[in-house]
């Protein structure tokens, strides 16, 4: 007996264009979603819609997929934190009472500048007259683990190459191509040490996954995961001192909650999927969330420990470089965690998948970090 | 709302017969409120100022009303030194919406013993190839502002900041 389960989920893939409405792609992953959890959309008590109105270029544009969703006459929210946090919220509405089946349902179809969206979500006096973008804000966080750390450009490189390795062998990512180290580095420089291939994509297609109660999931036949513990944390959004931003509270108190709730520690985590939109916050990751000590993220990727056949594979699906679309990410990356338990993603088996979600495809400055727990089966 | 389209938005990508192509164009206006209005006026002056935290002594520049850290109103206004270190900065070497030509460095500067940084463009820093400009800096340099002689009272009251002498 759990209390949430993920029953079910679908996705349409990811790439560089999309000839489908959003409309069409909800439609099509959405049914997708429900047919595979075994439930119709009779069952469903609420929708979670996941994303923001700057990426579908219309204001409260969730009110437009209430058809496609089965979302009419339906409780409907939008989170616009990502998928991690959406997934968070659905399982609190369940373990509520509020609902036995709620879904998460997330869609990327209008085709614009990504970088230039971000910048509208920062501060307007201070920030955005200097063109304050997500991409300059990696650029602060990574040139700063550069200077405090022995880390190099080279190191930054190889985290690439490793998640562009891993997507070549997912047929939803976007970047297939399986760039190498010395490619990444190669490509166009374009905001401090980050090179092109060091920053991910703008991504197209539709992600859903079915949350069900407990009493649910025990009348499925299967059910791909559980949730055993999720966490949540909200940072400052005035730079102060850049060490801190290096140590990501966020994600240790976010991920201290997770485990705590979870009933685990690091070392029980087979598995990773990261919202990491830089290299550097891969390997900062990592040292944040107890998989190394402190400074020694980069040898985890020069040792093969996260690679795709590591013993601790983080982003098998390719991760943020490889896939990046900002309504889905999160979503999406929770069906790889679940498709790594069901062995259908990756070249290992886990038992036990972390999501570390968080919205800062927008930027750093006060990210929320939302880490979930999934382990296989009706846990 | 709708006016002249950008190609650039991707309506040549995919099958362009069925995109449908939109442009917004929109005028905001926002109210900046009483601390950031003495902050700016303070600026047309050539004058630096912040404020502090009541309870911690933690100094804002740019003003903060509230400290975040103990959850209190900032109440006392000072007058700062000008001059800074930086915290962090980056190069940014792509064409950014209304931004300078690239390469452009842009820095986070602790003004004085501010508790937290502002953001301006690093100037006045002389390089030969565009990467050369991610060495001429390090965490730690000291900088001071460089005052625009036309000042009417915003953050461009500060042309930008360079490498103190």
């Amino acid at each position: 007996m759990t209390d949430v389960a993920i029953a079910g989920y679908a996705t349409s893939g990811f790439a560089g264009e999309t000839d489908e409405s959003g409309n069409e792609l909800v439609l099509e992953t959405n049914m997708a979603a429900l047919d595979d959890a075994g439930v119709t959309h009779e069952d469903l008590d609420s929708v979670i819609f996941t994303g923001q109105d700057p990426y579908d270029g219309a204001a409260i544009s969730d009110g437009q997929k209430v058809a496609t969703a089965a979302a009419y006459d339906k409780p409907i929210m939008r989170v616009q934190n990502g998928g991690g946090m959406a997934i968070h919220q659905g399982r609190a509405k369940i373990r509520a009472g509020k609902a036995d089946v709620v879904t998460v349902v997330a869609a990327d179809f209008v085709t614009a500048d990504p970088t230039t969206l971000s910048w509208t979500s920062h501060e307007a006096l201070y920030h955005r007259p200097f063109g304050m973008n997500n991409r300059q804000s990696y650029g602060f966080v990574t040139q700063n683990y550069l200077d405090e750390t022995d880390a190099t450009r080279e190191d930054l490189a190889a985290v690439a190459a490793k998640n562009y390795e891993a997507a070549a062998e997912n047929p939803d990512a976007h970047r297939r191509e399986g760039y190498s180290t010395a490619e990444v580095l190669e490509s166009d420089p374009v905001v401090g040490p980050l090179t092109e291939l060091m920053l991910g994509p703008m991504s197209y297609g539709a992600a859903v996954v079915v949350l069900v109660s407990g009493a649910v999931a025990d009348e499925l036949d299967d059910v791909p995961g559980s949730i055993t513990g999720t966490g949540m944390a909200t940072g400052k959004y005035e730079y102060r001192e850049m060490e801190n931003r290096l140590r990501q509270p966020t994600l240790r108190d976010a991920a201290a909650t997770a485990y705590d709730e979870a009933g685990i520690d690091a070392a029980d985590i087979d598995a990773a999927e990261m919202a990491t939109y830089a290299p550097s916050f891969e390997l900062l990751s990592y040292e944040a969330l107890g998989f190394c000590d402190e400074s020694e993220g980069p040898s985890l990727v020069a040792d093969g420990t996260t690679a795709i056949d590591g013993s601790l594979p983080v982003n098998a699906s390719g991760g943020p470089l490889a896939t990046s679309p900002p309504n889905s990410g999160g979503v999406y990356r929770a069906i790889a965690a679940c498709q790594q338990l069901q062995g259908d993603l990756g070249r290992q088996s886990a038992d036990r998948v972390l999501l570390a979600d968080n919205d800062m495809h927008l930027g750093e400055p006060a990210r929320t970090d939302a880490l979930v727990v999934f382990e296989g089966g009706s846990a | 709302m709708t006016d002249k389209l950008d190609q650039s938005a991707g309506a040549d990508e995919v099958h362009a017969e069925y995109k449908y192509p939109f442009h917004w164009d929109l005028d905001f206006s926002l109210n900046i409120g009483e601390t950031n209005r003495r902050f700016f006026a303070a600026l047309e002056d050539k004058r630096i100022v912040g404020k502090t935290c009541p309870e911690c002594g933690d100094v804002f520049v740019p003003p903060q009303s509230v400290c975040v850290e103990c959850y209190v109103e900032t109440d006392e206004w000072i007058e700062v030194e000008q001059r800074g270190v930086l915290e962090s900065y980056t190069v940014c070497f792509f064409q950014f919406d209304k931004m300078p030509e690239p390469p452009y460095v842009t820095g986070v500067i602790r003004v004085d013993d501010s508790a937290i940084c502002m953001m301006h463009f690093v100037e006045e820093l002389e390089y030969e190839e565009p990467m050369d400009l991610v060495d001429k800096l390090e965490k730690g340099d000291e900088v001071e502002p460089v005052w625009s002689n036309d000042r009417d009272g915003d953050i461009f009251d500060m042309d930008h900041w360079r490498l103190a002498e």
